[in-house]
């Protein structure tokens, strides 16, 4: 996704893609992040344990957990709210 | 959930069109703006007219051109922006679960934040060119009402056409429409920012502090 995107849009992003079992390039493609950064994030939603590492055939693979499910719900309710309480506009 | 959705058709939908006006104006613009300086010039060279509309002509003929190269780029970045997005909505169409709308929200917030600089310059250059606008329809009016055409034997020898007159005063009157309605959109999308920011501390509070 391009654009300019909050830690927490990425968050969200990271945690929906890894749905399914993802590796950590798949990840930083789809999210579109430099390696470095990617890092950075995966550890911060490890740390809070909204995704888990599995290996799989030595494989490292990320995968989103319930609580990051949660968070994604909680995500999803907020951002909806911004286009359900503001009047609609076109030309 | 499909009233959402619909939502946002709507406005990817309106900032296509604003972007698609924008363009539309800014070439007129650049047409227009070449037409005010030769017209002047060639009135000039003629030995029609008296030299103040001849350099004045110019001038805002010449400064109308560039302002309009400037208005087009900026166009040109807000509308790729706005296409990705689009383009986004018609793959996840028959989708329409939460994650997919929150999808489009996301790249949508992200595209703004992104090409607000370019939005801002945009509105800016529109009011701009509708001010030259008027100034260059004044100026021709002038040219014809107070200067004429007028030869040495007291006939007026040259008419110039009504509709190329009236038509900067129109294209002026047309451009601060156009950045009076993208100014009531802004302020929007200003407050959807505002919004997120402070759902930012919402996640912050549930995530225990980001990054």
């Amino acid at each position: 996704m391009k654009g300019r995107r909050t830690q927490y849009e990425i968050y969200w992003e990271i945690l929906v893609f890894c749905y399914e079992s993802r590796t950590f390039t798949k990840i930083i493609n789809r999210c579109d992040m430099n390696s470095k950064t990617g890092q950075e994030y995966l550890e911060f939603l490890l740390s809070k344990k909204y995704i888990a590492l599995e290996e799989d055939e030595g494989r490292k693979q990320y995968s989103t957990t319930p609580a990051g499910r949660e968070y994604v719900g909680i995500f999803n309710s907020l951002y909806l709210e911004l286009f359900d309480e503001r009047p609609d506009f076109k030309l | 959930m499909t009233e959402i959705y619909g939502k946002l058709e709507n406005e990817i939908l309106t900032l296509i069109g604003l972007s698609v006006i924008n363009l539309i104006m800014a070439a007129l613009t650049i047409a227009l703006g070449v037409n005010i300086a030769t017209t002047a010039a060639a009135n000039g060279i003629d030995g029609v007219g008296n030299i103040v509309v001849l350099i004045g002509g110019v001038l805002i003929g010449g400064i109308t051109f560039a302002i309009a190269i400037y208005w087009i780029l900026s166009v040109v970045t807000v509308f790729e922006g706005v296409i990705d997005v689009k383009e986004s909505l018609e793959q996840k169409k028959n989708e329409k679960t939460d994650d997919s709308i929150t999808s489009i929200i996301v790249q949508l917030m992200a595209t703004y934040r992104e090409k607000k600089p370019a939005l801002e310059l945009m509105n800016k250059i529109s009011k701009l060119v509708g001010i030259l606008f008027i100034a260059g329809g004044i100026l021709q009016l002038f040219d014809m009402f107070v200067v004429g055409y007028i030869n040495d034997q007291g006939q007026l020898v040259l008419i110039p056409s009504i509709v190329v007159m009236i038509l900067p005063l129109a294209m002026g009157a047309a451009c601060l429409l156009l950045s009076k309605y993208y100014a009531e959109n802004a302020a929007e999308w200003d407050m959807r920012l505002a919004k997120s920011d402070s759902m930012a501390d919402s996640l912050e509070n549930i995530t225990g502090g980001g990054q």
